[in-house]
């Protein structure tokens, strides 16, 4: 039905499709950004391209509940199905329905997160045969140098299960910036990522700056920008 | 009966399953002196609790109908309801929020905020009852206190402000420290009735300072006054940090949060403080009622016990004296031996007996004025009805009922227990509006609906002891539905010529699927094609069809109806004309709109230790569960999953058995969704056998 519209609509669809042809199953991808200014929502409208594509999606925050995140889910896809005007109220549910069979919220709210959590926890899905995930989504883990040795640790699983993981960073205005632009703090582990998002909030909107992206063939990645209030990605000048 | 509105509390105590607030209560009656002895929950010394006065609700140690009481706490008056804590019996809850004027939460100092303390809160807000939170259970082991009110934060979204702290924790817990006034209190004697207040511990100061400070910061919000002061440097008054809280407590800005340990008999007497101090009396609650005279108009209702009467039945029991009608009055006062009317029947009434209960006792009194709780004897009536001065044309907003979603059938042994059924079920329906019954012609069975495999269960468990009716229950049925999945035109004339005047009726339109609506039936005619008187024939004809679908006699639900074309004859044409050709013009078009059957999807939230987590996962999903997420806690994790009612028969069962007993679960309704096509190929034939 509506599965590949719903995608091929999403802007950043383009650029995630380049992506995987050069990292196809397994690779390290971050959105950056400082807090409130919308990682979680491009993280979900990512995660929501996968879903509608059939893979399997694994939710991981150390931040929010399982009910917050799954509002963020029916916003952003509320939000982009009400575009699809072909699509009667019945279809929309199903749809809706269908992706969530492909999604698996985890939330760590306890203060004792530890990195080896998110292996134990994604083999335990898997050893029962309850979900394998193809895209690992973790939102809300607090980086610096001492993170490198917890990344490579998920490295060597996401390589060997061929999962694609994408993290939020976030940042925070008064630190210590480097030439590129990244906060020093997170420096020695900026190698470790594939891909990287940042976003830059200019009064309402948010933009969306691919500052690395590798592709197999030279391509011009589009200017995207993120509303915020309407949650609506598109390309900058159409807000 | 002394009268001081603004010194009187309405209150309800809500909270999740085993949170222990019917200790709570059990400890606040002792404590205001209206019991002299207490007694535990689960009934070990052969009395059970005050306010579990069921036989059932002794024996499980769960509250399964609310009870009302009052009792005094320094000159405050306080009417107080029980709830019942189980899902299943949420509309018990519903009814008190809707006639209280503001509640106590409960939380559990080790589970935190749990799956049910959620739905209890989205109930509170849907009222706007503003509430107080008492965090329990400080004394046990794995409690912790500041972490429930850092998840009142996250999954309530309150502004919980910490009033307390604990002295101590688990089995070290000895009292607490008052962030108002500055001291230590502890609870000393036999039962913790002697408070003693001391100096803050020295090791503790410094916590209660910054705590005290992060109080301030929050209350200021609230106050210009406590604002003001901050910004100048003055000293905080004790008057003016309880005033600036009870500012934001009854706006619902603000949750200010107490601590103890109700079954160690700590911290209740702070908290009936606390009720005094912070939670709003009738006088500061708006409360509206409709004029059925003008289009429902909402009116404010004044508390004045001097205006005429306006009052509300909102439960009912069937005692040994006939019916009790628990009532509210909003304006106006009741006064034994005064003409009411009935606003839904507009039936006059004479008030015969007022009483005020306590659990299952009761005290005639002569009035009941505007705020208070009572209740009344001898009147015919059903939950939700409003009572009213004859001369005034007023109804309190009807109460959200969900619908039954699973059912049972009876068949008494013997034809005693055949009358006895009769009449238990005619109380049971009259008192609780989630439970119905009605007989099925075809099978000639009873069935009984209602909300979950327990709350059926203790009714025919009730039928059994109160009414010793002897019945074979068979294994709880599904309420399933049916709906179309795509619009599909029909065309339809019937026409019968059989000697004399004959029928005839066309009827042309569509059906189509809708969302969160039964039926809706459009008329689009223009022309006079079918002539108006006919309409309404044609609609009833259409509605006929709902009540049995035709895929498998399941009602029909999720549909609209629209009719644009049609004809008529002058001699032939007639309502019953019409009906039959709206019958048709259904079944044309139904199964071309692909017919579906629903069953009813469950919000399933099973909270277990970490061990069990995949057991628990694997146990959903062998019930064709959609597994939403799992939450880690520490050491227990939230599993929340959506699973088919169908699945969840005898989880309780197999739960147990996973987990040594040591998790627990809550389901509540989500949604209806259509069932696998396997399925519905199971059902079909199922029917044709």
């Amino acid at each position: 039905m509506s599965k590949t519209t719903f995608s091929q609509n999403d802007p950043l669809r383009n650029p995630i499709d380049e992506l995987h042809t050069v990292f196809p199953t397994s690779g390290f991808g971050t959105v950056l950004a400082r807090a409130g200014v919308g990682k979680t929502g491009i993280l979900v409208h990512l995660a929501l391209d996968y879903l509608a594509q059939g893979h399997h999606v694994l939710h991981m925050s150390l931040s929010d509940t399982i009910d917050k995140i799954n509002l963020w889910y029916k916003e952003i896809f509320h939000h982009r199905v009400n575009t699809l005007s072909y699509l009667n109220d019945i279809e929309k549910r199903s749809f809706w329905d269908h992706l969530q069979s492909y999604r698996f919220i985890m939330s760590f709210l306890a203060d004792d997160f530890r990195w080896d959590k998110i292996i134990d926890s994604i083999s335990d899905l898997k050893k029962q045969a309850i979900f394998s995930p193809k895209i690992l989504i973790i939102d809300g883990i607090q980086f610096d140098a001492s993170s490198r040795e917890g990344l490579v640790n998920i490295k060597k699983y996401a390589d060997e299960h061929q999962i694609f993981v994408w993290f939020s960073i976030r940042t925070h205005r008064h630190e210590e910036f480097n030439a590129n632009g990244y906060p020093v703090r997170i420096t020695p582990i900026l190698d470790m990522f594939d891909a990287c998002i940042t976003l830059k909030p200019e009064n309402d909107i948010v933009h969306i700056d691919f500052a690395k992206w590798p592709s197999a063939t030279p391509i011009i990645l589009p200017k995207l920008c993120f509303n915020p209030a309407t949650m609506f990605i598109s390309t900058s000048g159409n807000p | 009966m002394k009268y001081h509105i603004e010194k009187l509390r309405n209150i309800g105590i809500s909270a999740h399953i085993d949170s222990g607030k019917t200790t709570l209560t059990e400890r606040i009656l002792y404590f205001t002196k209206k019991i002299h002895a207490i007694h535990d929950v689960k009934g070990k010394d052969g009395v059970g609790a005050t306010m579990d006065s069921m036989e059932l609700e002794k024996e499980r140690g769960i509250t399964i109908a609310s009870a009302a009481t009052y009792c005094h706490w320094k000159d405050y008056e306080i009417n107080l309801i029980d709830t019942p804590g189980h899902v299943d019996f949420t509309i018990e809850v519903e009814r008190s929020l809707r006639v209280l004027d503001s509640a106590v939460l409960v939380l559990c100092s080790v589970g935190g905020v749990q799956s049910q303390s959620i739905t209890v809160d989205n109930q509170m807000k849907r009222y706007k009852i503003p509430c107080i939170a008492f965090i329990n259970k400080c004394d046990r082991n794995g409690a912790n206190p500041l972490r429930v009110i850092q998840q009142m934060k996250e999954k309530l979204n309150h502004t919980p402000v910490a009033l307390q702290i604990p002295i101590g924790l688990e089995s070290n817990f000895e009292g607490i420290v008052d962030l108002i006034d500055m001291k230590a209190v502890y609870f000393d004697g036999k039962c913790g009735e002697i408070v003693r207040t001391e100096d803050i511990p020295e090791h503790m100061l410094e916590q209660a300072k910054a705590m005290r400070e992060q109080l301030i910061d929050t209350a200021s919000l609230c106050s210009d006054e406590l604002t003001n002061a901050v910004l100048e440097e003055q000293p905080i008054s004790p008057d003016m940090l309880i005033q600036a809280i009870r500012n934001g407590t009854l706006t619902r800005q603000l949750t200010p949060v107490f601590m103890g340990s109700a079954y160690k008999n700590k911290g209740v007497q702070t908290l009936l403080d606390g009720i005094n101090a912070f939670l709003p009396s009738p006088s500061e609650v708006q409360n509206y009622a409709l004029d059925t005279t003008d289009r429902e108009s909402q009116v404010l209702l004044d508390s004045d016990p001097e205006k005429p009467i306006v009052s509300l039945a909102f439960k009912l029991e069937d005692g040994q004296y006939g019916q009790l009608t628990y009532i509210r009055v909003y304006q106006g006062a009741l006064i034994k031996g005064a003409t009411l009317k009935n606003t839904r029947t507009g039936q006059k009434i004479k008030l015969g007996r007022l009483i005020r209960m306590h659990a299952d006792q009761m005290e005639d009194i002569t009035s009941l004025p505007a705020g208070y709780i009572g209740a009344i004897f001898g009147v015919d009536c059903v939950s939700g009805d409003t009572f009213t001065d004859p001369e005034l044309n007023l109804s309190m907003t009807s109460m959200y009922v969900p619908d039954p979603v699973i059912s049972l059938a009876l068949t008494p042994l013997d034809n005693k227990s055949q009358m006895n059924m009769m009449k238990a079920l005619n109380r049971f329906s009259k008192e609780d509006p989630t439970f119905r019954t009605h007989l099925d012609e075809e099978t000639n069975e009873t069935i009984i609906e209602g909300m979950g495999e327990l709350h059926l269960e203790i009714y025919v468990e009730r039928m059994r002891r109160e009414y010793k009716v002897e019945v074979n229950a068979d294994q709880p049925r599904v309420a399933y539905r049916e709906t179309i999945t795509r619009k599909s035109v029909f065309d339809y004339v019937h026409k019968k010529q059989t000697g004399g005047a004959g029928q005839y009726g066309r009827i042309a339109g569509y059906m189509e699927p809708i969302m969160d609506q039964e039926f809706v039936f459009d008329n689009r005619v223009t022309g006079g094609s079918i002539p108006t008187q006919y309409i309404p024939a044609c609609e009833k004809g259409f509605r006929s069809c709902l009540a049995k679908g035709p895929l498998l006699e399941y009602p029909v639900t999720g549909m609209k109806i629209a009719i644009n074309d049609g004809a008529s004859h002058s001699v032939d044409s007639s309502d019953m004309a019409f009906q039959a050709a709206a019958r048709g013009a259904f079944l044309q078009a139904y199964h071309k709109a692909e017919p579906v059957i629903l069953e009813p999807i469950m919000k399933v939230v099973v909270e277990t230790p970490n061990e069990f987590q995949g057991g628990v996962m694997g146990s959903l999903n062998q019930r064709r569960g959609i597994i939403l997420g799992a939450q880690d806690e520490g050491y227990i994790c939230v599993i929340e999953a959506q699973v088919p009612l169908a699945e969840m028969f005898g989880y309780s069962t197999v739960l147990r058995s996973l987990t040594q007993g040591k998790a627990i679960f809550t389901m509540e309704f989500s949604s209806y969704k259509p069932v696998p096509s396997q399925l519905a190929e199971l059902l079909l034939k199922q029917r044709k056998k």
